[in-house]
């Protein structure tokens, strides 16, 4: 029985409206699913068995393939790596099972690809900005040093 | 008589009010008498008022047939109390059964006019106590009773003392009410006992009109209430500590208001009432003048002590930290301000190089235009003292902001927010023009906390000897340093890259508008000087000074977009467009 946790030192994942979005912040891809998937892939994510949720996808209408691929794809990408049983309760709902037509979906995006890597994803406050590139600071650092000697700083 | 009469306006509170009732019928105090006021409930809480009454004599209601607020409510309440302290209670909160006992005993004993206990919040939504928001209020309060500011349903007043003063809730306001009162009360009575076991719950409701703060009729409510409160105050002998709790209070609840725009006119008038009230300081002497320095049109500040002026009038035109100008805007400097350039010799042009300097400037230059006044202050007309800086004015020479805390020192907090060549180019003029300076520019570079915003008010001979000394450092500035002291910040391609992926332009704007705060290179190092200057002043046993809170809208509380988010949510936006379009398919 396999179970599964975010491969947190790679990945930064974030669920809203249902949608999950996971960031490889080492490749700048990132990665949605619909929201049958992103359910499967919170319970797996939480360390529900592999054989549970499975086993719930199916009792939903889900098809077996489907989910074997869908996980497969989750490891291939190194989102889910093995983790450990939490004794967590396999937690789906019907209705999102339902309108997704019971298919469980994972997508790659690389359009962000050049933004996050040129600043991993963190936060910036808006009146701040972006700290800018050390070289664009016009000084002369002896100077400075010897002010600095003389202010005894 | 009975030992206390507890006043309960009820409006619609049907879901509540048993609780309430419950908590006062069953109090180990016995002999009170509950008077319920019904303000014209449309639901049944009347109905259950007359349950309640039939089963217990204490019980008396008295039903308006017109709806007529809390405060009238309240007051229709005193006028039938016949116990010997009166208290209030809210028809939707409760009480610890031993709640009056306790009070009621410590406020006999000690022959106080009011016996006070704690507020608890009650979140109806997680059904969980918790701690107010003002949680440590009594600690505060038996420091100083002028902290008694909030919460007076938690207590109990002497019917005596009450009638004495023919204390009364402010009618016609509906909010802020209970602040008058408890703030009238606590610059009255002889003493306050607080005793913290006993509690008193606040029901914090999911739709209860508390809970929007900045609705208009609320910030009128609060505006009116607290002319009244000052006024009050401003005749009353109250010490200096005391008239600064109240109105630190006060005016900390307006500059929250300040973050919702059409509040603005309403609060900024009220600051300029609390503030006229000092007009009489200029009655038999030309005391005090303040120039209040504008860019852009805003809330005007006009009055015998303001001045308002246009900074920057030569130049008036060109970009400044407040943003571009249109004609409308030109037209409103020249019809309300004076201009910093109307005369001989003036910097007006150097304006956004040197920020709130040109105004000063124009006032050393010109002092006599003022009426060569005893005092000058400069304020920003978005940064101004609260008003209780006039207060005691001529005990003082000079008085300045509450120091700015950094979690760093002046110097670091300079050279990472700037650049260090700006700081460097400031420590070389300090060195060039007052070298001996520098030991004492040390001491303070290095501390953690300084004087910031150029706010000040001075007596006239410190403000020409600040303005001589300033000026000889800016003389210097600007020949060692004739175009601006660039940091050459370029727009980073991170920026450009978040722009395109989100369509969000805001960060590629401050960017570039970080780039044009560069140009006011000299402003930020004579905000620095300025403070340091101010700093020396503080340390001489010669000059008396004071420091106050600035009144600027609060810029933490407003939230910010975070990039993060921004950027997720655009992915987010790109994932369901392309599940959407697969499933069309």
């Amino acid at each position: 029985m396999a179970n599964y946790r975010l491969n947190s030192g790679k990945m930064f994942a974030d669920i809203t409206d249902g949608i999950a979005i996971i960031i490889n912040s080492e490749t700048g891809i990132y990665y949605g699913m619909n929201s049958f998937g992103t359910q499967v892939y919170q319970n797996l994510a939480n360390g529900v068995s592999e054989e549970k949720v499975l086993n719930k996808v199916k009792l939903l209408g889900g098809d077996e393939a489907n989910f074997k691929m869908f996980l497969s794809s989750l490891r291939e990408k190194e989102i889910l790596v093995q983790g450990s049983d939490t004794g967590a309760d396999v937690q789906i709902d019907e209705n999102s099972a339902k309108e997704d037509n019971y298919i469980l979906e994972l997508k790659e995006y690389n359009d962000a690809q050049e933004l996050l890597l040129a600043d991993p994803i963190h936060e910036v406050k808006e009146e701040e900005g972006w700290t800018p590139e050390k070289s664009s600071i016009n000084e002369n650092k002896e100077d400075v040093q010897r002010r600095e000697a003389k202010m005894e700083f | 008589m009975p030992k206390v009469s507890v006043i309960i306006p009820v409006y619609n509170t049907e879901k509540y009010i048993t609780q309430c009732l419950d908590s006062i019928i069953n109090q180990t105090l016995n002999d009170i008498e509950i008077i319920c006021i019904n303000d014209n409930s449309t639901d049944n809480s009347l109905g259950i008022l007359k349950e309640y009454s039939s089963k217990d004599k204490r019980i008396k209601i008295i039903n308006l047939k017109k709806n007529s607020g809390v405060s009238k409510v309240r007051n229709e309440g005193i006028k039938v109390a016949t116990g010997e302290y009166i208290a209030f209670v809210d028809s939707d909160d409760f009480i610890d059964l031993d709640f009056y006992e306790k009070l009621y005993n410590i406020a006999k004993e000690s022959n106080s006019d009011c016996a006070k206990g704690n507020i608890f919040n009650y979140s109806e939504e997680t059904r969980l106590f918790e701690l107010s928001d003002f949680y440590n209020i009594n600690d505060k309060i038996r420091d100083n009773k002028a902290f008694f500011y909030y919460g007076f349903t938690s207590a109990i007043y002497k019917k005596q003392f009450i009638d004495r003063l023919n204390l009364r809730f402010p009618e016609g306001a509906n909010y802020f009410e209970d602040v008058y009162f408890s703030i009238l009360a606590s610059v009255n009575y002889n003493k306050v006992e607080i005793v913290d076991s006993a509690k008193y719950y606040y029901r914090k409701r999911k739709n209860s009109l508390s809970d929007n703060f900045f609705e208009l009729s609320k910030i009128k409510d609060y505006t009116l209430v607290s002319k009244k409160i000052i006024s009050y105050l401003f005749n009353k002998n109250l010490s200096e500590k005391e008239y600064m709790i109240i109105l630190d209070f006060i005016f900390t609840f307006a500059k929250n208001y300040l973050n919702e725009e059409k509040a603005e006119d309403e609060i900024y008038g009220f600051l300029l009432d609390t503030y006229n009230q000092y007009n009489y300081l200029n009655n038999k002497k030309n005391l005090i003048k303040i120039l209040v320095s504008y860019i852009k049109p805003s809330f005007l500040f006009k009055s015998d002590i303001f001045t308002p002026i246009h900074l920057g009038r030569t130049v008036e035109r060109e970009i400044s930290k407040d943003g571009e100008v249109i004609d409308s805007d030109i037209e409103w400097l020249h019809k309300n301000c004076i201009g910093d350039n109307d005369f001989e010799g003036n910097i007006s042009h150097l304006n956004r190089r040197l920020g709130f300097f040109t105004g000063t400037f124009w006032a050393w230059k010109n002092y006599e235009k003022l009426g060569n006044p005893e005092y000058f202050g400069s304020f920003g007309y978005r940064r101004l003292f609260y008003p209780y800086a006039l207060n005691n004015l001529e005990n003082y020479d000079l008085i300045l902001p509450l120091k700015t805390q950094f979690g760093e020192t002046l110097k670091e907090q300079m050279t990472g927010h700037h650049s260090k060549k700006l700081f460097d180019v400031m420590i070389d003029a300090l060195e060039k023009v007052y070298p001996n300076e520098l030991e004492n520019a040390s001491k303070y570079f290095d501390m953690t906390e300084g004087y910031y915003w150029e706010i000040y008010i001075m007596k006239r001979n410190l403000f020409f000897d600040f303005c001589e000394w300033i000026n000889k450092l800016i003389n210097y500035l600007f020949s060692s340093h004739p175009d601006f002291i660039k940091k050459e910040i370029k727009i980073s391609r991170t920026s450009i890259l978040f722009s395109d992926f989100t369509g969000n332009e805001r960060f590629l704007k401050n960017e570039l508008y970080k780039k044009y705060n560069e140009a006011r290179d000299i402003a930020f190092i004579i905000e620095r000087l300025s403070g340091f200057y101010f700093w020396k002043l503080t340390n001489s046993k010669d000059i008396k000074y004071k420091e106050c809170a600035i009144f600027q809208p609060d810029m933490s509380e407003v939230k910010q977009p975070e990039y993060k988010k921004l950027i997720i949510d655009q992915m987010r936006k790109n994932v369901v467009k392309s599940l959407k379009k697969e499933s069309c398919l």
